[in-house]
């Protein structure tokens, strides 16, 4: 573990941070960012240039 | 009439997945690997580049001693790791050194397999798994960064039961 930062100096560079200490509640979270970066994609996508 | 030659191959958008030991960022990439997203384990692929990779080995074998080889006959084939790792885990400034070759080196393996995947994979975008992204400059590279969180208890459980080592190792 000694060449890693720490969660906090992670989070500072994070544009989403999934909250696992119940391993249940981690699918969701990661359907949701998954959703999330998809549906910027589509915008992205069909912008009229 | 278009230069077809100054043309880009267009890449994929690039999501970092991170967190430390324990905390579940295999988990989750195995999520995003089953909605069909391309995962790129940095780990797993760091530890294949030596095979994969003849300058490097030579230069670490050059820098570090022939003990550091791994060999078939006269041939240089792999990385001693354990060798390597008790050389450069008691000395910072020789790890430090073996860094500043393996991170480029990984860049330029993942730079590589990104082109491959965006090319064929059809995916909206490609996964780069890694315990150290921001460490090693390479979240810079992403296009998001997702950060995997655990409290400090939960995370040295679950490494202490996947690798059967002792609370005070990890």
């Amino acid at each position: 573990m000694d060449q890693q930062i720490s969660d906090d100096a992670r989070a500072v560079h994070a544009n989403f941070v999934l909250e696992n200490a119940d391993e249940n509640t981690l699918l969701a979270q990661v359907l949701e960012v998954h959703r999330l970066i998809t549906s910027e994609r589509t915008l992205e996508d069909t912008k009229t240039p | 009439m278009l230069d077809f030659s100054t043309l880009q191959p267009h890449l994929l958008p690039v999501v970092g997945l991170t967190g430390g030991i324990g905390s579940g960022k295999t988990t989750a990439a195995g999520i995003f690997e089953a909605l069909g997203i391309p995962v790129y384990n940095a780990d797993y692929r760091a530890k294949t580049l030596y095979k994969r990779n003849a300058a490097l080995r030579a230069w670490v074998v050059e820098r570090f001693g022939t003990a550091c080889g791994a060999y078939q006959g006269d041939e240089l084939v792999d990385i001693n790791r354990k060798a390597l790792a008790d050389i450069v885990f008691s000395d910072s400034s020789a790890l430090a050194e073996l860094n500043s070759m393996v991170h480029p080196a990984v860049q330029q393996d993942f730079n590589a397999w990104h082109a491959t995947q965006s090319e064929h994979a059809g995916a909206p975008y490609t996964i780069r798994e890694a315990a150290i992204l921001i460490e090693t400059g390479g979240h810079e590279h992403c296009d998001h960064l997702v950060v995997v969180q655990a409290p400090h208890s939960t995370r040295v459980k679950r490494a202490t039961r996947r690798l059967h080592m002792y609370e005070s190792h990890i």
